[in-house]
């Protein structure tokens, strides 16, 4: 069993159809991982997240498609500092 | 419907090269159209859809024909061509599901253990390591590189278990060749494709083809091989909920070890080739 | 939706798995090596792979897929593509309720399994499918005696309209066969069968024989629209 690691996923692409929080917000839950997603702008979310390092895997390859309504263009993953300050995973405004 | 029209740019197999008589005929569907194959001269193979005649190339050892008059060309497999190596046609295997499920499953590796048990993996050697998946934009195809997996009889020119080393590559949607390790020849890879012969959405023809070095076995007991591994695929393939290929993996939970799985449908997206495909999260 | 019976328990000993469909849902039922009782949506959470298809491991079902392994409440226990994982308890199957209850099993889609009361000495005969509509298969059922194999005759008993469970009692009203019907598709339907009373093995024989029978009767009249279905399948 490996340590839990936190991440921060820089996701840029097209976003506009708005789905994609609730979306990642899912996903979130089915791994059990806890963290945030917010929304910058039309073309990119950032998304922090602590967990397992396998299942982060899990979380930023299910990102990488998405849902139907939007094209992920790219995803940039850098090791962040878990501060707890969100319980569960939550979209932040 | 979402991406016949794409669809129907592309080639797909139809018969064995040479494999019809003189003035023998039959009719099989492609796309979900009726179309007729006929028996010609010296082998040859041509295809009709209603009073039009289609478009028919040979390569690979199949017949490939297409709907369209200025198709998407078809791709090489220069491997293939080397000297030395044995071309084999195995035949067709009809199977209940998208043709696109039919090429992600030949992408898997980590169903070896369980689907196709002592032959292509076995328990406890079920960890699935890192490997390398992209999407290359320069031929636009989808490549898969340094996967490893453990082995116990991984060709019919196997002997003992191996760790054997695999590419793979998505050159077309209904398309999959892989390239892995050939047990009496290291230094060379064996070819193995699966051709898909989309009949509708939801059945699918397959035409596997395989370019080995294998001097040993006899061609039928390769074709054997080759149809025992597929017909098991297909317990599979036939007990995928739904038939077509979810794009939206919402109602799944890929892991890494499904990360060319979850590439092929990136691809396929982008692609526009969504002919097979849902959209929906189901 | 109301509970359905899916079979008979003596049919699904441990460490087996099997196929039922339960309105539209399909169910993959499933005893672990101890005997407990599972039935899930027949779908793996990972790849959608039917489970019914897959292998029993102590008290997990595995797919046969890629070999996730679940739990008897559901939850991934074991993914053998990452086996120093320990799943997080999130990733399941979705769970019904079921029940074994006088020999047959029970499962409802919503909420809890309660099965039919049956008499208290039923002993399991057999679950006989007839693949043709629910109608043809009730009117042939309805429409015959049982035969119990010693020169004695069930007569049918008081059917319920649109009951999917059917009696037959001899004339001592001693003997009884109950038989409960399940439709799979609108076209099968499935008969687990049960004796009550005292029944010799070629008395139980008899019924086996005495079902089909019937079934070819069904199956003769096979296209007689379905008029008479349950489910909106």
């Amino acid at each position: 069993m490996q340590d839990d690691i936190t991440l921060q996923l820089s996701i840029c692409g097209q976003f506009r159809s708005g789905e994609f929080p609730d979306w990642i917000c899912h996903r979130a839950g089915v791994l059990n991982l806890a963290g945030w997603v917010k929304v910058q702008d039309d073309t990119h979310i950032e998304v922090l997240v602590h967990g397992n390092p396998v299942l982060l895997e899990a979380l930023e390859l299910a990102c990488s498609i998405g849902p139907y309504s939007v094209t992920v263009d790219d995803i940039e993953a850098t090791s962040a500092i878990w501060t707890k300050s969100v319980s569960g995973f939550v979209e932040i405004i | 419907m979402l991406g016949l029209e794409r669809a129907k740019d592309d080639w797909y197999p139809v018969a064995i090269a040479g494999s019809m008589g003189e003035c023998e005929s039959h009719t099989t569907r492609l796309l979900g159209f009726e179309i007729t194959l006929h028996g010609g001269k010296n082998g040859a193979i041509s295809v009709n859809f209603g009073e039009t005649d289609l478009a028919v190339q040979v390569k690979f050892d199949h017949v490939w024909t297409t709907f369209c008059d200025n198709p998407r060309p078809l791709f090489d497999i220069p491997e293939g061509d080397e000297p030395g190596r044995v071309r084999v046609p195995c035949g067709v295997v009809r199977v209940k599901c998208s043709p696109l499920r039919a090429v992600e499953n030949f992408l898997d590796i980590a169903h070896f253990p369980f689907v196709h048990t002592d032959i292509l993996g076995a328990e406890p050697h079920t960890e699935v390591a890192p490997y390398d998946v992209k999407i290359d934009e320069s031929k636009n195809e989808v490549i898969a590189t340094k996967v490893k997996f453990f082995q116990p009889q991984a060709a019919k020119s196997a002997g003992d278990g191996i760790v054997t080393d695999y590419v793979y590559r998505v050159a077309a949607p209904m398309v999959s060749i892989l390239y892995k390790t050939c047990p009496p020849k290291p230094e060379a890879q064996d070819v193995i494709t699966l051709f898909v012969q989309p009949l509708d959405e939801e059945t699918c023809d397959v035409w596997p083809w395989m370019a080995l070095y294998d001097y040993e076995n006899s061609m039928a007991d390769m074709i054997s091989f080759q149809q025992m591994i597929f017909v098991q695929d297909r317990s599979i393939l036939e007990n995928q909920i739904p038939r077509k290929l979810p794009l939206d993996p919402r109602m799944e939970i890929p892991t890494r070890a499904d990360m060319t799985s979850i590439a092929y449908r990136r691809w396929l997206k982008r692609s526009g080739a969504l002919y097979g495909a849902l959209t929906e999260a189901v | 939706m109301t509970t359905e019976p899916v079979g008979l328990s003596v049919n699904l000993p441990s460490q087996r798995v099997m196929q039922a469909r339960v309105g539209d849902a399909d169910i993959a039922v499933w005893r672990g090596v101890s005997g407990k009782l599972s039935a899930w949506l027949n779908r793996c959470p990972h790849r959608g792979m039917r489970l019914s298809h897959g292998f029993v491991r102590g008290e997990s079902l595995a797919c046969l897929y890629h070999g996730w392994h679940y739990g008897s409440d559901g939850v991934c226990n074991y993914i053998p593509a990452h086996p120093d994982l320990e799943p997080p308890g999130t990733i399941q199957t979705t769970v019904f309720s079921i029940i074994d209850q006088d020999g047959v099993l029970w499962v409802s889609v919503d909420g809890a399994a309660g099965g039919q009361d049956l008499p208290g000495d039923s002993k399991p005969v057999r679950s006989i499918t007839f693949s043709c509509s629910a109608k043809a298969a009730k009117d042939a059922l309805i429409g015959s005696s049982v035969a119990d194999g010693s020169g004695g005759e069930l007569s049918i008993h008081d059917i319920a309209e649109g009951s999917n469970r059917l009696e037959f009692k001899s004339a001592n009203g001693l003997n009884s066969v109950v038989v409960l019907l399940q439709q799979p598709s609108d076209q099968s339907m499935i008969a687990h069968i049960l004796a009550a009373g005292d029944w010799s093995v070629d008395g139980m024989i008899g019924i086996s024989r005495w079902s089909e029978t019937v079934r070819r009767q069904a199956e003769r009249t096979k296209n007689v629209p379905n008029s008479d279905c349950q489910d909106e399948l």
